[in-house]
């Protein structure tokens, strides 16, 4: 899929918990992506962040790491 | 039929006929039950009768078998005493009283049958007969009309009156599309007036002058259609005589047979009596028995029914090679087996995820659960979707992740206990209209209202109805104006700390609490953004909070937003801060826009969930089905619908089966959804009709619309209600054998000989339908699940004594704006809705006689808008958004405020869906179909075309 929307999904899922305290902010990103997103998406958001990491947010940048 | 003659007198006493006189078995107790719990004794024809205080004499009657004539009587409104057929005599009057407008007492004796209350009814029928048709022959009523029977029941052979001053020649008014009103029939007894005020809560006929010249009146003197009326048909349902009538009772006559099936169209689910001649059905007739609807229907469930026999329903499966070529009609056979090896091909060639399914809310339960089960079991992958990810997905999540289950906690009836009833971003006299005249009724009663809404809705202001506080706020901010009104309460402390400390996690509260509490949340600072003024936040906080029992209803404004899911757990939060969950009158509703949104959510047609909402990755559920299913399934969740179609403009998905929805035209930026149906190799399209879907499809297999076929759907309460096959499917296959069959095709058996056996296996895999059956449905009408051996009548209210996800979780709702914005070039918000004639992209409702009322999308602006662009009513004007541009007539209205614009999106000329944007819940991927930045431009005027 097209990374620049898989990256614009995933940062606004990272906003939409950015009420939490980082650490469970980050994890509950995760959990999310995770529940809902095909490894497919995963693996292409990865693949994204590899070449384009600039274009993260910082928080983005916690969740994408660990995925 | 009568035998009735003008002339001779004739005096003699005749029984009483105590045999019911009920048409096709619709048992009417003239009087609506009372609702205390004291039961009074007392003798009726020397029977010792039982029944609730309160009830009147005839009731008592009837439920005690003994049936008295009546007419101006019926159980859906109040008794009005004014034929006075129903007369008894009793030992506490010294007359013979109505015995319909006099309630029973303790210790009473009621006499029902006498010589002298034999003569005194017959003295009323003759009057009434001697001022009616004598036509009973050629009546369409006939067979159905309680005068018919009355004079009967009341033994009348004769009228001594001859021919006098009358009525019989008075003008019938043919207007109405679906039935007609025959003043020279009518007998004046104001049934369709109590109707129309009491239970519709529209207020639209009158009995207009004295005496003589008394008569029912639509409006203002006007004719039915140029009126008020909303074509309900509760006074048609009302009239004992032929004054109104179904235009199709007097087309085909009346039915010879009956049975109840459920509504196709919105998600309340309204209960119908199909009445039928073989393969005619010759109308529906709204149950009293359906507990959803009590009687009760709207246009689109009463009337709006003759698009299943449209002379456009495809009966036969069209095949194409590719989408440029003419269609090909071929066998069941020939289509199956070519649809069954393009999509072998396909995963052949590209891998096993390269295809997936699309199921429709439109679908039986038993239909939608085994498109997902092909999907799962005969594709073997896990990309089956919904077109509820386009509408309630949002629901599903928040609801899930406060409360434990994606499901509203109440039934309607509920809301007949509400103290404050608050609406956000729904309108349910349009879009949910026998739920709206529910709320009607117990505003009328005294309850509060609060609606939070861009637009005027109907419930802001309308007949004897006007709302408390509407907050009027600015498309996109819900969030924020549900985070201040608990910032509100929490400030003021006018929380419920029992309920907090004894049903909610305390740590969850804790960390929501100083969240909440931030200033950034008060109604001041939300007040700016959310343009509203932060008194009226802080007023319908305070009511929602001290009001007594509150319960919200809320719709697609809601839902369909890039924040829709923030927005459940936000209501979500303040119906537990307040303790307004797990009791009557209160909770929190999502009501679904289609019949069998709940359903085909609850069937697993999610990518990540198995029916039953259980996770893709849960061991034990899916090692439990594949045992059962005999396949091998995945525990990764597949693609949803928008990122199918991404992925098939990036070339990695190519082929889909969509059964029963219309993505071309329904889904957001519908540019971008043609562009990626045009890029897949296989399209395979079930419906009723060659829809906009249908031109990028390579195969075509015919649907049944809801007469045609057994199933369930469960409504927006979570009641499941039969759907009855009463004619047969006119493309000799029902949706659910279709499925089947291709299923065959594709290599997976299904050997289900009937739905019935869909929904055991459904019950056997599925824990909150354990006890679920056709028998039990048979037998109870309807239930709301969970429906398990803990509660084996069903679930009426959630949540009663613990959450479903036992500690009730408060979840920080941060208020994150849309990336939607309006500026210099795109200076307004549009936001879109529905009108009561017309039903999602019109698919049904434009094929029927509804579109009388609603041929056009209309864009509505606020006057001021209008005129500084020059518009007047009618214009036709520009509607440009990033995205794309449409044109559309518009008019002038302060019912939407300044800075906004809105429209309905059921006809496919006007183009709005293809202007909104691919914006989408930050959850769920739902489309934010209700914030597009839009310019609005005069094209030209009204006069030219
Ligand atoms: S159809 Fe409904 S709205 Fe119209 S007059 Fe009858 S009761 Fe009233
Ligand atoms: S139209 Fe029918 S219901 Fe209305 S007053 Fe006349 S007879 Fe009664
Ligand atoms: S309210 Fe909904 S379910 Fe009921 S009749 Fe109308 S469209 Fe059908
Ligand atoms: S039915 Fe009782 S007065 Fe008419």
């Amino acid at each position: 899929m097209e990374a620049n929307k898989l990256l614009l999904m995933a940062e606004n899922i990272c906003a939409n918990f950015s009420a939490y305290p980082e650490e469970q902010r980050t994890q509950q990103t995760i959990t999310h992506i995770e529940q809902f997103w095909t490894p497919a998406m995963r693996k292409d958001l990865k693949s994204d962040f590899s070449t384009n990491e600039q274009a993260y947010s910082p928080a983005l940048k916690l969740v994408v790491k660990k995925i | 039929m009568l035998n009735i003659e003008r002339g001779e007198n004739n005096n003699q006493f005749v029984e009483l006929n105590t045999e019911s006189v009920s048409y096709l078995g619709n048992m009417d107790y003239g009087t609506p039950e009372s609702t205390s719990d004291e039961i009074v004794s007392l003798v009726i024809d020397n029977k010792t009768v039982r029944t609730k205080a309160g009830n009147s004499i005839l009731r008592a009657c009837i439920e005690a078998g003994i049936h008295l004539p009546k007419l101006c009587a019926t159980d859906s409104v109040n008794a009005f005493g004014s034929c006075r057929l129903c007369i008894v005599t009793t030992n506490m009057h010294r007359k013979p009283v109505a015995s319909c407008h006099t309630l029973v007492a303790e210790g009473m004796e009621v006499v029902t049958q006498s010589n002298k209350l034999a003569k005194l009814r017959k003295g009323i029928m003759e009057l009434y007969i001697s001022d009616h048709p004598l036509d009973c022959l050629t009546c369409p009523a006939n067979g159905d009309c309680e005068l018919e029977d009355m004079a009967g029941v009341v033994g009348l052979r004769e009228v001594r009156y001859g021919e006098g001053e009358n009525h019989l020649k008075l003008k019938k008014d043919t207007s109405n599309p679906y039935f007609t009103y025959d003043a020279s029939k009518c007998i004046l007894c104001s049934r369709c007036v109590r109707a129309c005020d009491e239970v519709q809560g529209t207020f639209a006929l009158t009995i207009e002058k004295r005496g003589f010249d008394s008569k029912v009146s639509p409006s203002d003197h006007q004719s039915f259609i140029d009126s008020e009326c909303v074509s309900c048909g509760a006074c048609v349902q009302a009239c004992p005589t032929a004054s109104l009538m179904e235009k199709s009772v007097i087309e085909f006559g009346v039915a010879e047979d009956k049975k109840m099936t459920t509504c196709a169209y919105c998600g309340v689910g309204c209960s119908f009596w199909a009445e039928h001649k073989g393969e005619q059905v010759i109308r529906m007739t709204p149950a009293k028995q359906g507990k959803a609807n009590e009687g009760h229907s709207c246009v689109k469930g009463r009337f709006a029914w003759t698009y299943a026999t449209s002379e456009d329903r495809i009966t036969t499966p069209l095949i194409r090679d590719n989408i440029n070529d003419e269609w090909k009609p071929v066998s069941w056979d020939e289509a199956f087996t070519f649809a069954a090896n393009k999509f072998k091909e396909l995963q052949k060639k590209h891998g096993i995820d390269c295809i997936g399914s699309i199921t429709s809310s439109r679908c039986t339960n038993e239909e939608t659960y085994l498109i997902q089960k092909l999907t799962r079991a005969a594709m073997g992958n896990n990309n089956v979707d919904t077109c509820a990810r386009v509408c309630h997905s949002p629901t599903g999540y928040g609801l899930k992740k406060t409360f434990g289950t994606s499901a509203g906690t109440q039934n309607f009836k509920s809301v007949g206990e509400s103290d404050v009833v608050m609406f956000i971003g729904a309108n349910p006299t349009d879009a949910h209209p026998v739920f709206g005249s529910r709320v009607k009724q117990r505003l009328r009663q005294g309850a509060k209202l609060i609606v939070v809404d861009p637009r005027k809705i109907d419930l802001v202001q309308s007949a004897h109805i006007k709302a408390d506080h509407h907050i009027p706020l600015k498309p996109g901010t819900n969030v924020a104006i549900l985070n201040a009104m608990a910032h509100v309460i929490v400030k003021n402390n006018l929380q419920d700390q029992n309920f907090l400390e004894e049903r909610c996690d305390s740590q969850l509260y804790q960390n929501w609490l100083e969240f909440i509490k931030q200033s950034k949340n008060s109604p001041e600072a939300v007040a700016q953004y959310a343009q509203v003024d932060p008194q009226v936040i802080y007023d319908a906080a305070v009511l929602y909070a001290t009001g007594g029992k509150a319960a919200i209803y809320y719709g697609l404004g809601v839902t369909e937003h890039s924040q829709g899911s923030s927005t459940v757990m936000a209501i979500a939060n303040l119906a537990m801060l307040t303790g307004n969950i797990g009791k009557e009158g209160v909770g929190v509703n999502p009501l679904r826009g289609q019949n069998n949104v709940q359903g085909a959510c609850d069937m697993g047609s999610f990518p990540h969930e198995f029916p039953g909402y259980r996770h893709v990755s849960d061991d034990k559920t899916r090692t439990q089905l594949a045992k059962e299913w005999q396949a091998d399934l995945r525990s990764e969740p597949g693609l949803r619908l928008p990122n199918m179609f991404d992925a098939a403009i990036a070339g990695d998905f190519k082929g889909m089966y969509i059964h029963g929805e219309d993505p071309a035209q329904s889904d957001p930026n519908t540019l971008h959804v043609a562009e990626a149906l045009s890029a897949m190799e296989c399209v395979i399209v079930q419906d009723l009709f060659l829809n906009e879907t249908a031109k990028y499809a390579h195969v075509f297999f015919p649907g049944s619309s809801f007469l045609e076929k057994d199933g369930t759907f469960t409504n927006a309460e979570r009641r499941i209600s039969r759907v009855r096959k009463i004619t047969n499917p006119l493309a000799g296959m029902a949706d659910w054998e279709v499925t089947q069959a291709f299923s065959n095709a594709l290599g997976y058996p299904m050997n289900y000989s009937h739905p019935s056996e869909i929904m055991d296996e459904v019950a056997r895999l599925t824990p909150t339908f354990s006890n679920v059956s056709y028998q039990l449905l048979d037998e109870k009408t309807s239930v709301q699940w969970p429906c398990n051996d803990e509660n084996p009548d069903g679930t009426p209210l959630m949540h009663m004594d613990k959450f479903v996800i036992g500690k009730g979780q408060f979840m920080l709702t941060e208020y994150v704006p849309t990336l939607e914005k309006s500026g210099a070039k795109f200076p307004l918000l549009l936001t879109t809705g529905r009108i009561l004639s017309q039903y999602n992209v019109g698919t049904q409702t434009r094929r029927t006689e509804n579109s009388q009322w609603h041929n056009e999308d209309i864009l509505e602006i606020n006057p001021t808008d209008a005129e500084s662009r020059g518009i007047s009513d009618g214009d036709w004007i520009s509607l440009d958004s990033r995205v794309a541009k449409t044109k559309l007539r518009a008019i002038a209205t302060d019912r939407i405020p300044p800075g906004v614009v809105y429209t309905t999106f059921h006809h496919p000329d006007s183009g709005v869906n293809v202007i909104t944007t691919e914006l989408s819940d930050w959850a769920t991927n739902c489309p934010e179909y209700k914030v597009t930045a839009v310019q609005v431009n005069k094209l030209y005027e009204s006069s030219t075309t």
